[in-house]
């Protein structure tokens, strides 16, 4: 791979990496999907697992949404939310290989 | 002949005769700090690495990560077997175990990923505080059988409320029949020290033993000790020693004179 596409690589990287930990909340959720990947709750179930209300994470909750590490199901009269690890590897490997090129770089 | 699940405790196999009946689902009641929630991640752990049995944990805990971290403690590693799709711990709110749409459980989708043989519930109790009253029995008959319907051999913890005495809640609620099994984990105040016992109560379909085992909870999990032979009255909670022949011998002696 040439320097110029290395370069041309690594702003995305440092962009997924900026809005995964683009707020605390964020952080907060990321930390908590880590240590318990196990987590399906509703959202409300969610906040209150990291000390928080359900508005104060519902934007966030979203943002992770888009990015595809977490899931979004109904069931019954409940929508629940869960952690994608095959999305999560994917998205860890992406950025590791992008800190090793930027690195050796 | 029915197939048996063994827990991998080999006493309490024994007190089974074998292990648990493949299939079934059976209920582990005891107060808080008995270690229910110990002999539920043993019965996985040791279903996973002796038997090559896949399991999955549904704790209704806040945080799960301290239950990995207990488990470590015991030489259990959970993250790894986790990561190795023999293990999932389910962490999840009570009453969205109670839902399903179109025809979709909340357990499905973990169940398909890791095709497990066994699951532990921790606990039913918590389903409690989200049922109407008088409703318990059904949800519980539900969720038991739905776990039976995916062939999963099952093993329910039950809260009791006394930490000593011979309540333990399952039957008030109408529970008991329910399971196929309930093994009973106490406290029991002998010589004014706190020691624990198990029974298993109910067996459907075999013989058990049905003798109170001493247990402790030790650096590698649940051991099982010796029958508390000495002692009678220990599921009232107020254990007093037993006249055994021995000791009837010992006083017979001592009256009479004779060495």
């Amino acid at each position: 791979m040439s320097d110029l596409q290395r370069k041309k690589e690594l702003p995305e990287e440092k962009e997924l990496l900026d809005r995964l930990l683009s707020s605390e909340v964020k952080a907060e959720l990321l930390a908590l999907f880590h240590k318990s990947p196990g987590v399906i709750d509703r959202i409300d179930g969610v906040a209150r697992r990291i000390g928080r209300t359900a508005s104060e994470i519902e934007a966030d909750v979203k943002a992770l949404i888009d990015l595809g590490i977490l899931l979004r199901k109904r069931f019954g009269k409940s929508e629940v939310i869960y952690f994608n690890r095959n999305k999560d590897r994917e998205i860890q490997q992406i950025i590791s290989n992008g800190l090793k090129r930027g690195g050796g770089g | 002949m029915m197939t048996r699940t063994r827990t991998g405790i080999s006493e309490l196999d024994e007190m089974l005769r074998g292990g648990f009946m493949t299939g079934d689902s059976a209920m582990i009641v005891g107060s808080t700090g008995t270690g229910k929630t110990i002999l539920g991640l043993q019965y996985l752990v040791n279903g996973v690495t002796k038997f090559g049995e896949n399991g999955m944990f549904v704790t209704f805990e806040q945080l799960p990560d301290q239950i990995c971290r207990d488990a470590n403690n015991l030489g259990w590693d959970l993250r790894k077997i986790e990561q190795e799709d023999k293990f999932r711990l389910v962490c999840t709110s009570p009453d969205l175990l109670l839902e399903a749409h179109n025809g979709e459980h909340l357990l499905d989708e973990p169940i398909r990923q890791i095709r497990p043989q066994r699951i532990v519930i921790d606990s039913l109790s918590h389903l409690e505080m989200y049922v109407k009253e008088g409703e318990l029995r059904k949800e519980a008959y539900r969720l038991i059988m739905y776990l039976r319907t995916k062939g999963l051999s099952s093993l329910l913890t039950w809260e009791s409320h006394q930490l000593t005495g011979p309540t333990t809640g399952l039957t008030e609620k109408g529970l008991s029949f329910l399971v196929d099994c309930i093994i009973s984990l106490r406290f029991v105040e002998i010589e004014s020290s706190m020691r624990k016992a198990l029974v298993v109560l109910k067996m459907r379909g075999s013989d058990h033993d049905k003798r109170l085992r001493e247990f402790e909870i030790t650096s590698e999990g649940i051991k099982i000790g010796a029958p508390f032979s000495q002692y009678e009255g220990i599921m009232s909670g107020v254990p007093r020693k037993s006249w055994t022949e021995e000791t009837i011998s010992g006083w017979t002696k001592a009256f009479s004179g004779k060495p």
